[in-house]
């Protein structure tokens, strides 16, 4: 869900922003705190009190959302899809996908083409559109709207492999013609390309139904017609809640004489309440009667925590809490039964850019794999908790066999002492020795070409940030990497790095995170060729780029390694034959290519207010499980629907 | 006034002029003498005094205190100075001042802030002086069209949004890596004390000219222009010896203003950059943990309420002592206390003037 953020200041995850101020989204791997709160059988009732100040979600359009925060909010109350998530933890499958407007899983031909679902009869819209059948049609409408080049999609790049995607993304087709629904709750999808995980791609909140508009029954994109940007305020709800108001809806009028969600308030509050067409799906509970969230983006983190602590709100949306109060929260027991930490699907890391010397130089690249002290780091940025090591680039989550076996667990193909790098003196060894082979080094292993002078690097400028910068630049000197560090804020660091003909050196921290529980989102666009892009590059290293895309970004190096082959390789496979080929590409980029410095792999942290019973964590969407939460007592306030 | 008037007749002549020489042997005392026999008598501006000279001397031998410690101004701790959860740890006979949040030595940072928070103190004032003075000068001597054209620039200098407008040029300045005006400007201490000194000017120019417009009449310039002096001798020769003893008191007064501007500006996060440590940043990074580490408040927060608090008492004791007319007419609105310690001053110390009659 979710695209690249910085430690520090995001600028696409609207959760990594608090990472800035310093605990990523973190928590540990390797701490006792459960995943789900033990407690009483959840009660139904109350609204749940949520608080943010991260008012990015000025769209709320499915189509265009790619927050992790966003995600959350449309897979457990709002949208159903074909498939979905449990919601719950991986350890109790919350990675795989079930059926949800769907029978059952779907049907795939033997050559991996065509896949057929079938959809559940009797479900119908929330108002106004309450007698509306949901029907195969209006995922069909969804994907349209997906690849309509009026809407500013979020990730169309994920539906191009279905036939005709790409001709009607480009106007050349008024419909898209791999999608055909022989029946009301029949569709058939037929590929390009066998996809082995193209279930996923139909659990993404993105491919929910758009209802007809039983006004303007031709209207191709029903009730989205006419809302290129902005269905969010105009958005139908499918799944146990709604906006608040959505009956106040009236699609009769011209679009832009419609009146909006009166619930959603941007920058103000969004409220949800019960959808009453629900018909109490099996996989999302809906203890509570409404989620309410209240947005001001000038309050501080430290004063919304103190206030869950307080219990005068559940609830703060983020991916990370304060170190402070994690301490607190750690080290007080009544409290510590209200912190939840979690491994989520992402990672910071440091990124080489092969394009530009001295970092074409593989061997420059390995000493700088050994000659960074990861342990440094994650004590600065918040310690074990925060920030579990990586060794090396998928999360371990994703490289999990059916049976439970994490493929690269143990695999460190950079190991120095404690993770110390250069800090220890085994470690400033292998980095030197790695330096003494490369171009640029001399035979003591120290870089002493002009290449290594005055390398332009990007960094970021709050919280820990420029500790976490200042640690990389000493470790690099010791191998006679000298930085020219900038610090710039996160979306001043993103407008630099999407754009590849700004030829960045290093970038010290951008992060990554699962869009769904595959190993294809860590690669397909951060690591494959035909993805880098003049407007929006993830590839911050070029792998893969082409000797033209090169000149044409004004590169003087043009041949960079690629391994767009290890990524094609795995695409079609399934099951465990899948996750092990990932595995063989993670080993392939760490060995091979050597372009990133993994730094951790990230945890979510939440704490939730005294009278939140039922936490159960979301692996999907990073966070609280809205619809599996339930309040103690009756304490609720009054709902504000 | 007839209190002040009567005293030092008094008592003045015996202690001034019963000497061991006794009668006849009366010498006239310099300048400077009077003036340190003046300040001397302030404890306040003697005590900010003493705490100045520490305080360069401490900004002079930061890198020798960092190399005593062995903790670099750079160098981050993390083993060693943050906890388990990267909270820094509190004043430690290893770290005197604590950690601070990114995990240095704050003691050492503090002792480096100095640097920053005294170069740019000194800097921007200078500028101020040497621009205020000139065009103040030039504002007074020459009064008509030029103190018309000088004066209106002070105007439209004095109603801009000083912190507005220092937040923009920072910003557009501090940020690109070319700086601005092809490069002329460029992110730093430097630019901060511009910054600071061109916007400040105004105040030292208006004293000055009003001092210009008063000295210009005086009987020793029409003398000095019957002699056939020019312009330029009669405001160098002439007008900038009566300026002095307002430009140094002035002077003392914004420097610690220019101390919490810089302090200001850093804590914004557009002042000096990031990396560089200064007393006005660290106090921007506590603001973040000061509930879990008051030491990363305090410390800084006690330097800097320190510095800009003896500059003020030096400045305050300098006046007095430089101006026996400032001291004469506040009399009245002053304490007890501080009008008997004047009364005591002014009786054993009557003017070279004095004196020499």
């Amino acid at each position: 869900m979710k695209r690249p953020r910085f430690v520090g200041g995001v600028r696409l995850l609207a959760a990594a922003a608090v990472v800035s101020i310093v605990a990523v989204a973190c928590g540990g791997g390797g701490s006792g705190t459960s995943s789900s709160s033990s407690s009483v059988p959840p009660k139904k009732g109350g609204t749940l009190q949520l608080a943010t100040n991260q008012d990015v979600f000025t769209h709320w359009d499915p189509q265009q959302e790619y927050f992790q925060e966003s995600f959350a909010f449309f897979q457990c109350c709002l949208l159903r899809t074909l498939m979905t998530y449990n919601g719950k933890p991986a350890s109790q499958g919350g990675n795989q996908v079930y059926p949800d407007l769907a029978t059952q899983n779907p049907t795939v031909s033997s050559d991996g083409l065509t896949w057929t679902f079938h959809m559940k009869s009797g479900l119908h819209y929330s108002p106004p559109l309450q007698s509306v059948e949901i029907t195969s049609p209006d995922i069909v409408r969804a994907l349209m709207r997906i690849g309509d080049p009026n809407v500013p999609s979020g990730y169309p790049f994920y539906y191009d492999v279905i036939q005709g995607f790409s001709d009607y993304s480009a106007g050349k087709a008024k419909t898209i013609s791999g999608l055909s629904t022989p029946d009301p709750h029949t569709l058939i999808v037929t590929l390009t390309q066998p996809t082995g995980d193209l279930g996923y791609r139909f659990a993404m909140p993105a491919t929910a139904p758009i209802p007809p508009n039983p006004s303007d029954p031709s209207a191709p994109l029903g009730v989205a017609q006419g809302h290129d940007t902005n269905y969010g305020s105009y958005m139908v709800s499918s799944g146990p809640y709604m906006w608040a108001g959505s009956g106040d809806l009236d699609f009769s009028k011209t679009p832009s004489a419609q009146p909006t969600l009166p619930g959603l308030q941007a920058g103000k509050e969004w409220t949800m309440v019960r959808n009453p067409s629900d018909t109490q799906d099996p996989l999302r509970p809906a203890y509570v009667d409404g989620i309410d969230t209240s947005v001001s983006p000038s309050a501080s983190q430290a004063v919304l925590e103190k206030e869950v602590t307080a219990g005068t709100i559940d609830n703060v949306i983020e991916n990370g809490v304060l170190p402070a109060t994690l301490r607190q929260y750690q080290t007080t027991p009544n409290l510590k039964s209200h912190l939840f930490i979690n491994p989520s699907a992402g990672n910071y890391y440091v990124a080489m850019n092969l394009g530009t010397p001295p970092f074409d130089d593989i061997h420059v690249r390995k000493a700088v794999e050994y000659a960074i002290d990861k342990a440094a780091i994650q004590r600065i940025q918040g310690g074990p908790i925060a920030w579990p090591i990586a060794t090396h680039w998928v999360p371990n989550s994703l490289l999990t066999l059916s049976n439970g076996v994490q493929v690269l667990k143990n695999y460190d193909p950079y190991k120095t002492p404690s993770e110390q790098g250069a800090d220890t003196s085994g470690g400033l060894q292998l980095a030197k020795a790695e330096m003494a082979q490369s171009k640029y080094g001399d035979s003591s292993g120290m870089c002493t070409a002009s290449a290594c002078k005055n390398v332009l690097t990007l960094g970021g400028n709050t919280g820990t940030q420029p500790a976490f910068n200042s640690e990389i630049q000493q470790n690099l000197a010791k191998i006679g990497i000298q930085l020219n560090l900038k610090q710039l804020n996160g979306s001043a660091i993103y407008a630099k790095l999407l754009d590849p003909s700004s030829q960045i050196p290093l970038a010290l921290s951008p992060g990554w995170l699962q869009d769904y529980p595959d190993a294809f989102t860590f690669f397909y666009l951060t690591m494959y060729g035909p993805n880098i892009s003049a407007q929006a590059n993830y590839n911050e290293s070029m792998v893969g780029a082409t000797p033209a895309m090169m000149k044409k970004f004004g590169y003087s190096i043009t041949s960079v390694p690629s391994m767009d082959a290890q990524i094609q390789k795995c695409m079609p496979l399934t099951g465990d034959a899948r996750v092990n080929c990932w595995a063989d590409a993670d080993k392939y980029l760490m060995e091979q290519i050597a372009a990133v410095v993994p730094l951790n792999f990230t945890n979510t942290v939440n704490i939730t207010g005294p009278r939140v019973t039922n936490y159960v964590y979301n692996e999907f969407a990073s966070g609280m499980s809205m619809d599996k939460i339930a309040l103690n007592g009756g304490t609720s306030s009054s709902p504000s629907g | 006034m007839a209190q002040v008037g009567t005293i030092p007749q008094q008592t003045g002549a015996p202690a001034e002029g019963g000497g061991e020489d006794g009668a006849g042997a009366v010498v006239g005392r310099t300048p400077w003498e009077l003036f340190w026999r003046r300040f001397r008598r302030d404890k306040f501006a003697i005590g900010g005094a003493i705490f100045i000279i520490l305080l360069v001397l401490m900004a002079i031998c930061a890198p020798l205190i960092s190399h005593l410690t062995g903790h670099g101004p750079d160098e981050l701790f993390p083993f060693t100075g943050l906890d388990q959860y990267g909270l820094p740890l509190g004043p430690s006979k290893h770290f005197w001042f604590g950690v601070d949040s990114q995990g240095h030595d704050l003691f050492v940072r503090v002792m480096y802030g100095a640097r920053t928070s005294l170069f740019v103190a000194l800097f921007a004032t200078g500028l101020e002086v040497v621009v205020g003075t000139i065009l103040g000068v030039a504002a007074g001597f020459y009064r008509g069209k030029v103190d018309t054209v000088i004066s209106r620039i002070m105007d439209i200098v004095l109603s801009l949004p000083v912190l507005l407008l220092a937040l923009g040029l920072v910003s557009a300045c501090g940020f690109s890596n070319n700086g601005c005006l092809g490069g002329l400007i460029k992110p730093g201490l430097l630019l901060v004390s511009y910054v600071i000194g061109l916007f400040s000017w105004p105040y030292i120019a208006r004293i000055v000219r009003g001092q210009v417009l008063s000295v210009r009449e005086k009987e020793f310039i029409e003398a000095a222009r019957a002699g056939g002096a020019g312009d330029f001798r009669i405001m160098w020769r002439e007008v900038m010896p009566n300026l002095v003893a307002p430009l140094v008191v002035y002077s003392t007064l914004i420097i610690p203003t220019n101390v919490l501007f810089e302090a200001t500006l850093s804590y914004l996060g557009i002042g000096v950059p990031a990396t560089t440590p200064s007393w006005g940043g660290q106090l921007s990074d506590a603001s973040q943990i000061f509930n879990v580490a008051w030491w990363t408040m305090f410390f800084p927060g006690m330097f800097l309420l320190g510095t800009t608090l003896a500059f003020n008492m030096v400045g305050d004791g300098m006046r007095d002592a430089l101006d026996p007319k400032t001291a004469a007419l506040s009399y009245k609105k002053q304490s007890g206390r501080k009008q008997r310690k004047r009364a005591e001053a002014a009786a054993v110390e009557p003017t070279a003037t004095q004196a020499a009659a």
